[in-house]
């Protein structure tokens, strides 16, 4: 795709990701004058700075997700890393890790580790209660990573989702985790794609 | 908008934007009873379970997105009016959504006022949609077979024939003597059948002059003829999916015959001047108080037009073939003229059982007139059976002369009975009359009495004769009828 189609798609999605709030903003700060009940009043004021502070999370979001990580290139056990940030987060007991031998990458390691956790703890656990994360890695030419999850499809997510920051939110608590993921692999030459069924994605990083 | 508004009709607002429901609900709970979804997928269940009249749609939802929705509301045909509202401004989304039935289409952030202004119109709108569709069910619960009047086998036999084909697309020829009720047999069939939305229309045959009544059926487009300046829709388009009544098909001429048996084959006619073939799907209900059959044997109507209309025959018997039903006609329009005119009227058992017993040769609707003037014009609270004679008796005296008389005329002879309620000098006048007197004489005689029995009040008199005041003050002078002081002074 062309570098200005990208711009275009990521614009738009900004765009319409701030009209929510500021169509909050503007609809209280209308109703404000026409309606003049205190209760009204109080609530119009406290609507219109937290839908503010809401614009300026996303785009703290989005210059996070643009932000590069500070990172170097590391010899390390890959499955180790993969163990060490699962064994870190909230939600260990839903995802079951499988490797077939311990070997050895040279990697951006806090790169990755930064999306292996926006995956992990962005992922909403709480609405698809229920569900769980298969961890698979593999090293052939490449060390493959798959991030199979059950009870949940992304069939809603459009194939071009990483074009589109805040789409995935039905499925991530904040809406940039698959935007930053994306964005770490492009920065790292990594390659981040759905998986074929749709119930999850593949990292492959060349080694 | 609580001004503007003054119904509550029930909003449901579908949002994931928690922001906007809580904008919205607040903008909108003072006039309509508002509530919110923030899941896509839930929005057909909540439609299907609870009613509402408008939808405002966010077009980007988890679970299923609006463009969806629409599809869904569509495929199901629910009743409801659909506003979107997106943070994206494609063009081809808003197409998209307008084609798969929205109403409106607002780009966020948008102003609420502009909100309100549609819903304002979608209120309108929905008022009059209500108002229409209680205006029809008034209307067709009138013409319920079981409302319209008809205890006697015969008339029940007849509805039984129209249940079995009332929801079919046949066309029915009603025949029946003059006022036994054919048009609203007809306006019965419509209102009972699955075309009761559409449009009912009725013409009559006998009473516009055949050059243009191809132009009243069919319509005309622009300069199709002198005299058309604008092209006209035809009673066969505005009925579409409806009703078509053609009264008194039996004066229809032979050429408009042909044309009528084309549409009736075809479903589909050009109008006069055009070239464009339009495609309709009306049922025709047509009437005649002549035999048909006999006219066909004659030559003057086509044999097959005749068996196209003649798939469904209904003879509507004359009013004395069916007396049972006479004493509930009587209690009817007893009841509906002391009703309108404000009057507390009986009528004794004589009266009754001499109405019941009379042979009625206008029907339905000479009865009809009858209670009217009855209670129009009787001076006692119950009438009685001299009174009921007096006035039948009159009738069959006027009933030849009726049809040479104006329609003003008509009025005036209709209630000449009342000159000589209480009297037994009609008789004697009715017959001088008969005997030596013109139609003015008659008239200015039927005056002059009217105008003593009103104690000369002009507005009154003019009331009750069915004329203007300006035509009573028209009669007074050219019958040089001398006006007493207290006419001036009223």
């Amino acid at each position: 795709m062309h570098e200005v189609d990208i711009i275009e798609r990521v614009i738009r999605n900004i765009a319409h990701e701030v009209r929510n709030p500021l169509t909050t903003v503007k609809g209280y700060a209308q109703l404000l004058s026409q309606k003049n009940e205190p209760a009204l009043i109080v609530k119009s004021q406290n609507m219109i700075i937290e839908q503010s502070e809401r614009i300026d999370t996303i785009f703290t979001q989005l210059y996070d997700a643009f932000t590069v990580i500070e990172d170097d290139i590391v010899k390390c056990v890959f499955p180790e890393v993969l163990y060490t940030v699962v064994e870190e987060s909230s939600y260990r007991e839903y995802i079951t890790i499988e490797c077939n031998d311990q070997f050895s990458v040279s990697l951006y390691i806090n790169r990755f580790q930064q999306c292996l956790s926006s995956i992990i703890n962005g992922f909403n656990w709480k609405y698809f209660s229920g569900s769980s994360l298969h961890l698979n890695s593999s090293k052939e030419m490449q060390c493959n990573v798959r991030f199979s999850f059950s009870g949940v499809v992304f069939d809603s997510i459009p194939e071009d989702i990483f074009y589109y920051p805040f789409q995935c939110k039905q499925f991530f608590n904040k809406g940039t985790e698959l935007f930053k993921v994306y964005c770490i692999a492009q920065r790292s030459g990594w390659q981040f794609t759905f998986l074929k069924d749709r119930n999850g994605f593949t990292l492959e990083i060349p080694v | 908008m609580n001004t503007i508004l003054e119904k509550y009709y029930r909003v449901l607002i579908a949002d994931d934007e928690k922001g906007i429901r809580d904008l919205l609900k607040d903008l909108l709970e003072g006039s309509f009873y508002v509530s919110t979804i923030d899941r896509g997928d839930t929005i057909i269940e909540e439609l299907t379970k609870n009613k509402y009249d408008i939808l405002i749609l966010d077009l980007q939802m988890p679970g299923k997105n609006g463009i969806e929705v629409l599809q869904t509301i569509r495929d199901l045909k629910l009743d409801i009016v659909v506003v979107v509202i997106t943070a994206s401004n494609d063009v081809q989304l808003a197409i998209t959504s307008m084609k798969l039935g929205a109403y409106d289409y607002l780009v966020k952030p948008f102003d609420t006022d502009k909100l309100l202004v549609i819903l304002k119109n979608i209120v309108e709108k929905l008022d009059l949609e209500n108002e229409v569709n209680e205006l029809r069910e008034k209307v067709g619960e009138s013409f319920r077979f079981k409302n319209i009047i008809g205890k006697s086998p015969k008339m029940q036999r007849i509805f039984a024939t129209l249940e079995r084909v009332i929801d079919t697309d046949s066309t029915i020829l009603i025949i029946g003597e003059s006022g036994t009720g054919k048009e609203i047999i007809a306006k019965a069939i419509h209102y009972n059948s699955n075309r009761k939305q559409y449009p009912f229309k009725s013409i009559d045959c006998s009473t516009i002059p055949q050059d243009l009544i191809g132009s009243e059926l069919f319509g005309h487009e622009k300069g199709a003829f002198t005299g058309a300046i604008a092209r006209k829709i035809g009673k066969f388009e505005v009925a579409s999916k409806g009703t078509l009544f053609l009264d008194e098909i039996s004066n229809l001429s032979f050429d408009m015959q042909a044309k009528l048996l084309r549409v009736l084959q075809e479903k589909e006619f050009e109008r006069i001047g055009g070239n464009e073939i339009i495609k309709v799907d009306t049922r025709i209900v047509a009437a005649s108080n002549r035999d048909i059959r006999e006219m066909v044997k004659q030559g003057t109507f086509r044999e097959d037009l005749y068996y196209r209309l003649n798939v469904v025959p209904i003879y509507l018997p004359p009013l004395k073939d069916r007396k049972e039903d006479i004493p509930l006609f009587i209690d009817y329009f007893l009841n509906k003229f002391t009703t309108e005119y404000g009057r507390n009227i009986s009528l004794d058992l004589q009266s009754r059982l001499y109405l019941t017993d009379y042979h009625w040769p206008g029907n339905v609707r000479q009865l009809e007139n009858v209670i009217k003037r009855l209670v129009l014009l009787s001076t006692e609270p119950a009438v009685k059976l001299d009174v009921v004679k007096s006035i039948l008796e009159f009738e069959e005296y006027n009933k030849p002369k009726a049809k040479i008389l104006d329609t003003e005329s008509e009025h005036i002879n209709q209630v000449i009975p009342q000159a000589v309620v209480n009297s037994n000098k009609i008789q004697d006048n009715q017959s001088q009359a008969h005997e030596v007197k013109t139609l003015d004489e008659i008239e200015k005689e039927y005056i002059e009495k009217m105008l003593k029995h009103f104690d000369y009040n002009i507005s009154l008199t003019a009331k009750a004769i069915n004329v203007s005041r300006k035509t009573m003050h028209n009669k007074l002078k050219k019958y040089n009828i001398a006006i007493k002081k207290t006419v001036i002074e009223n």
